[in-house]
């Protein structure tokens, strides 16, 4: 149990690992009204193969969102019923690499604590209510389907990957939620809802020594299930496809560009260098944003970020336009006029001040805040990482991350367009 | 500590200072009446305004000062509230105590620049700037079919509220767009700045004072007169429910049902209608949910919204084309069920409960606090979320049943899988 002070974040994080394995962090929160818990799991919609105690197996693509949706039942209460008495929000998502549950309240905390704990940690897999959650997710999956820019994502990321399992929608599809069973449900619990698989943040006015006292009570035992995630299948050097279009009713074709990055063994230290390579390249401040927007080629919802999961990374650029192979190819031109003049040391530095000073503000986010806490243990590294790391980017990190992922070879663009 | 002070005749700043956040936030906001002929003007506006000031003379220039400003931002502010439509800009940046540096009031110049010394060329806006973005806006407002949920709701309220503002979108309507050039929109700007209340809205720790000695000079060029009034006005009671429908090629139906309730913020029966609302889709468990999802497994969404500026209740569920029939008598089955009174004490202590902690953590969240507190400023209703608190706590389940009973259907609007 340790406390760490970060005086210029103004912030305290209390760091404890059970004897069960479950991560607990606590960030106090004086003052507020809210006080929110959030328990990732470190299992997503990629984890599709792996070795439980000596037997591999293969689950059905979708397995572990439909394994977050059966997780809100109890044999005896329905917990969204019980969170509501108490006067909480309660939600849970599933992305490619975890999936994360949490709740939000202003009384009750270590009412809804408990509930939140023992929700996650009781498998309930009735077969009787099968059915109508397939029901419930194929509307789900087909609400995405009408969704422009979640489609243009998936589908980009069909393009970029041959064989990593990005490629296939967190959802799964309404063919291999077919083969979800409990028997497939228990499985994936058995082998992932660990505590030592799990990490519990907390944001709030409370006592952490008190949130640590709960988690310690209702967590489980440490569990000796031995698991082994398959290794990622290696992709080929260039991308899948450059291209993949499909036609929708949409007003303006919506897409996505991507350039498939190689992933990094340090994932902090890439974010940094690949969020600020893309501000440097694509933000508001560049040559280029400049050309595509005066040029009418995007608008003011354009934007370009980093993205990474274990085995994947990329750099993306988002956004509505009539000419969206026009947007790539200005892209690739650009880059390599700009690193061939070289980028403005001067604005480098302005960039970095400017993410820092975005990442201290989104700390008043406890649901983001949290995410990001978890999704940083999941990698490996402290709370508060990410600051340091994108301190410590150099210009040339920046410029040699463009130079060897802004190519052809590596880019790909998904657009959905009008029409039937 | 929220106070309110008048800095220039009928431009008001509401101030709330907390030392929690590590934002520090800052709107202002004109107030428009919603009309057909001018509510695209006015969501035009700001994307204008942010194309440069004679100090930073484009997006570059705004971005590298924002950047040095360690990530400050400004922004459009177009809202709708009720019948009237808020227009302006927002800004918010790191506390100043973070970042080690005077950032806030460099912000303020930077936002006052923007607004009131913009680009201009011949004396008027430039006028290509002035058509980009007049073309954007017409393709934002055309974008709204990417959203299929928010799509069927425009539609249902363009249906319902035929001939009332209250059916102009918060971002006007592409057809007043057409005649609107450098020269029309330099025009309206004028107007906007001299005839219009302006409500401004600041969060941080700074005192209100200390705030209003900062904006006073920056808002000195501000040219005041006499402002075009601004309201809402209550839709007539249906007197048969109406239907629309359209065709698209989509995976999912949608559906979307719009009642009247004739209780707006000024009533009594508000409290009561915000929990009615919460218990048949707006809370956490409500009823479309746990039925129509929940026991009939019918749709993945379903919820609904109420409007207390304008007393327009709103349903709203996506499901396969064959569930239409179905989920839209689930939906009215619930309302009645709720007027008739079939709802029990505990789904009243649970939507009461999360409505109080929603004010509560509102307290919490600058960007609410804003919403809340100038939309009730433009609606002349005092600001205190507490008082509401209290109004909530106090209402009974009858009153609950009566303000049920006086959601009545309107009209139904369908988009129906093209198959």
């Amino acid at each position: 149990m340790s406390w760490t002070d970060h005086p210029a974040l103004g912030e305290r994080c209390f760091s404890l690992t059970l004897p069960n394995g479950l991560a607990v962090r606590v960030l106090p929160k004086p003052g507020f009204a809210e006080k929110f818990a959030f328990l990732g799991v470190n299992f997503g919609s990629d984890d599709v193969c792996f070795t439980l105690n000596g037997v591999r197996h293969t689950v059905p693509d979708g397995t572990a969102h439909f394994l977050e949706h059966r997780m809100f039942s109890l044999p005896d209460c329905d917990p969204e019923e019980a969170f509501s008495r108490l006067g909480a929000q309660v939600n849970a998502f599933t992305d490619y690499a975890m999936t994360g549950y949490y709740f939000s309240c202003t009384e009750h905390f270590s009412d809804c604590l408990r509930l939140l704990l023992r929700m996650v940690t009781t498998p309930y897999f009735p077969r009787a209510a099968m059915a109508s959650e397939r029901d419930v997710i194929a509307d789900e999956i087909a609400l995405y389907a009408d969704a422009p820019a979640d489609c243009a994502q998936e589908r980009l990321y069909r393009a970029l990957y041959r064989r990593h399992p990005i490629r296939t929608p967190i959802t799964g599809t309404r063919t291999s939620i077919r083969k979800v069973t409990p028997a497939v449900l228990q499985l994936c619990f058995d082998a992932f809802y660990r505590p030592g698989n799990m990490a519990l943040i907390v944001m709030g006015d409370v006592d952490a020594a008190h949130v640590a006292e709960l988690a310690r009570a209702c967590t489980p035992e440490a569990s000796s299930a031995q698991v082994l995630r398959e290794p990622l299948p290696q992709e080929d050097p260039g991308v899948f496809r450059r291209e993949t279009l499909r036609r929708a009713a949409v007003s303006l074709p919506t897409f996505c560009i991507g350039f498939r990055a190689e992933p990094d063994e340090a994932p902090i230290r890439q974010a940094a260098i690949g969020a600020l390579a893309a501000e440097l390249l694509l933000g508001e401040s560049s040559d280029l944003y400049e050309t595509l927007y005066g040029a009418s080629l995007i608008d003011a919802d354009f934007s370009a970020c980093f993205t990474q999961v274990p085995g994947a990374a990329l750099l993306q650029a988002v956004g509505t336009g009539r000419k969206p192979r026009a947007v790539l190819s200005a892209i690739l031109h650009g880059a390599e006029q700009a690193l061939a003049q070289g980028f403005d040391p001067a604005r480098f530095a302005r960039l970095k001040k400017s993410a820092c000073g975005r990442l201290i503000r989104e700390l008043d986010g406890f649901e983001s805040t949290c995410y990001r806490i978890c999704e940083a243990y999941f990698a490996g590294a402290g709370c508060f990482d990410e600051l340091a790391a994108l301190r410590a980017v150099t210009l040339q990190e920046a410029e040699t991350f463009l130079r060897r992922t802004v190519i052809p070879a590596r880019a790909a663009i998904s657009i959905v367009c009008p029409g039937k | 500590m929220t106070t309110r002070l008048e800095l220039l005749p009928d431009v008001y700043l509401t101030a709330v200072q907390t030392a929690r956040f590590k934002t520090a936030c800052f709107s202002l906001s004109f107030l428009r009446p919603l009309t057909r002929q001018e509510a695209a003007m006015n969501a035009l506006l700001p994307s204008v305004l942010l194309r440069g000031s004679e100090q930073a003379p484009s997006i570059r220039a705004i971005a590298d000062q924002l950047d040095a400003l360690c990530g400050a931002s400004v922004g459009a502010l177009v809202r709708k509230t009720g019948e009237i439509q808020l227009t302006g800009l927002f800004a918010d940046c790191l506390e100043d105590r973070y970042a080690g540096e005077p950032v806030f009031s460099h912000l303020l110049e930077l936002a006052a620049g923007l607004l009131l010394r913009p680009r201009t060329q011949g004396g008027v806006f430039v006028p290509q700037i002035v058509a980009q973005e007049r073309q954007k806006l017409l393709d934002t407002i055309e974008s709204t079919l990417d959203d299929k949920s928010e799509y069927c709701q425009t539609q249902l309220l363009r249906q319902m509220c035929r001939g009332e503002a209250y059916a102009v979108g918060r971002l006007g309507e592409t057809a007043a767009l057409a005649a609107v050039d450098e020269r029309a929109l330099w025009a309206h700007y004028r107007k906007v700045l001299s005839s219009s209340r302006a409500e401004l809205f600041y969060l941080g720790s700074k005192p209100a004072q200390e705030v209003a000695a900062l904006l006073r000079p920056l808002l000195a060029a501000l040219p005041r007169g006499a402002c075009d009034p601004v309201s809402t006005v209550l839709g007539p009671r249906p007197a048969a429910l109406h239907r629309a429908c359209e065709r698209l090629p989509l995976a999912q139906s949608r559906i979307a049902l719009g009642f009247r309730t004739g209780i707006t913020l000024h009533d009594s029966r508000y409290p009561a209608m915000l929990l009615c609302n919460a218990i048949l889709g707006g809370g956490e468990q409500n009823r479309l949910y746990t039925v129509i999802r929940g026991e009939r497994s019918l749709c993945y969404e379903a919820g609904s919204w109420y409007d207390g500026h304008k007393g327009i209740l709103c349903a709203e569920a996506g499901c396969g084309f064959a569930d239409l029939p179905a989920v839209e008598a689930g939906i009215v089955q619930q309302v009645r069920a709720l007027a008739a009174g079939a709802f029990s004490q505990q789904e009243l202590d649970a939507a009461r409960a999360e409505l109080l902690s929603d004010l509560r953590t509102m307290h919490d969240s600058p960007g609410r606090l804003d919403e809340f507190l100038t939309g009730r400023a433009a609606e002349g209703l005092p600001q205190d979320p507490d008082a509401l608190a209290e109004a909530l706590r106090r209402v009974t389940a009858e009153e609950v049943r009566q303000a049920a009973a006086a959601v009545t259907p309107d009209t139904v609007y369908t988009l129906e899988e093209d198959a």
